[in-house]
């Protein structure tokens, strides 16, 4: 029998971050609210046969997020400006965040994941490792490359400015 | 403008806070579980109830086979009416490669029988070509009508080419209700000489219409698959014995009546 209080009480706790990593991870919105809810959906139906629901449900993120972006229809390609989207808060976002976040849009699914897992979630590289079934020395690579991307383009785009 | 981790950490916190309702997911989970049940329960469905069809109509087809024979010996322009209906395989090519009942090339005893020479054995070998002791037997013999006695063609013989081999399979049940499908009780082959003398006694039964009442001895039905010395399957001969003055021959158009089954057929029927 599925403990339905047990379930409340982990969206609860773990929702609010979670739907924040998706927002990041997909770089969209409404994509991001989905996301979470698709892998929340999935928690919810393996609940009480899963040990460690939020490192479960972190790994759906980042998989289905991947996978996602495999797909021909969902295929990102980088561009000169990002799309308008709504704002999580309706609050207008502070200019080095809009900038951050356009930045990290531009990353590929891979690298964006291993910068929200190590710098939003705050998994160490092992952690961000199991999470994205890969070695730890391509967690470090990846989340180096990803940053020295983000350092480049940020300057680029402090010069521009 | 440059940045460190601790600000790249603040920059991916802004924003967040905005609270999932959990009630909602957890209607979509049981939502999503539904759809799941019902599609399982509607594959369940689906493979029962395709069983049941096949099974329905296989079971059709096995008691209609010889509905369908009457049709196509009345559309040759053969009367099916006067000699009622009757179990039979006439028309029904049985499947092949598999046995059933008793085996083999087994020969028949020598049987004397009043007016008719004996079936009698021979263990030589078919020519090439088909076989009937590869012959399997129908669980249950299909549903024809005996032609009529002086309908056309009626006369002609049995088998329409010299027979090499025959395969004997026995029906029977006690019963006398309607449309009861007798099982089969039992299988022979014979070969050669034995064959070809089976083959002689039905078709040198009488050809005269019998219409005096006889006793009844239950639903016994012989159904003789026959293969001619070319190795062509012929078609297939009903003799219904259901009553103890002869049995009736017919192979859809012609017809024999009064044939005395020998013993060891009859005995195939016990």
């Amino acid at each position: 029998m599925r403990d339905e209080t047990a379930f409340r009480a982990f969206v609860e706790e773990n929702g609010a971050t979670l739907l924040h990593a998706a927002r990041l991870l997909t770089g969209d919105h409404q994509r991001g609210e989905d996301l979470v809810q698709t892998v929340l959906t999935k928690v919810y139906l393996k609940w009480g046969r899963i040990d460690a629901p939020l490192a479960y449900a972190r790994r759906s993120l980042v998989t289905a997020q991947i996978d996602s972006s495999r797909r021909r229809w969902w295929g990102e390609r980088p561009t000169e400006t990002l799309p308008e989207h709504a704002d999580a808060d309706g609050l207008a976002p502070s200019e080095d965040r809009d900038q951050l976040r356009r930045l990290l849009a531009g990353l590929n699914p891979r690298e964006r994941a291993v910068v929200v897992l190590r710098y939003y979630c705050d998994l160490s590289e092992q952690e961000a490792a199991a999470t994205l079934d890969m070695p730890v020395g391509t967690v470090k690579s990846t989340c180096s490359r990803a940053l020295a991307r983000l350092r480049v383009e940020l300057t680029a785009g402090g010069a521009a400015q | 403008m440059t940045w460190d981790e601790a600000e790249l950490r603040a920059a991916l916190r802004e924003g967040e806070g905005e609270r999932l309702s959990a009630g909602h997911i957890v209607a979509l989970g049981q939502a999503r579980q539904q759809r799941r049940h019902d599609r399982l329960r509607n594959a369940a469905v689906a493979v029962v109830v395709t069983g049941l069809l096949g099974g329905g109509v296989g079971a059709l087809t096995q008691l209609n086979g010889g509905s369908e024979s009457a049709g196509s010996a009345s559309a040759n322009g053969k009367n099916p009416a006067a000699g009622g209906d009757t179990y039979a395989g006439a028309v029904q090519e049985p499947a092949h490669g598999g046995v059933g009942g008793s085996e083999g090339s087994q020969p028949l005893a020598p049987v004397p029988s009043p007016g008719q020479q004996a079936v009698t054995s021979s263990t030589g070998a078919v020519g090439s070509g088909l076989d009937s002791s590869r012959t399997r037997c129908p669980k249950h013999p299909s549903v024809v009508r005996t032609p009529a006695p002086n309908a056309s063609g009626s006369t002609d013989p049995l088998f329409a080419a010299p027979v090499a081999s025959v395969t004997v399979c026995a029906y029977y049940t006690k019963l006398a209700q309607g449309l009861v499908a007798p099982p089969l009780t039992g299988r022979r082959t014979l070969v050669a000489a034995g064959a070809r003398t089976l083959a002689a006694s039905l078709d040198a039964a009488s050809t005269r219409f019998r219409a005096d009442l006889c006793p009844f001895a239950g639903v016994r039905t012989f159904i003789v698959y026959a293969t001619s010395t070319s190795g062509g399957r012929l078609s297939p001969v009903l003799v219904d014995a259901s009553d103890r003055c002869g049995a009736t021959v017919t192979n859809g158009t012609a017809v024999r009546y009064a044939w005395q089954v020998p013993t060891a057929l009859e005995d195939l029927t016990r």
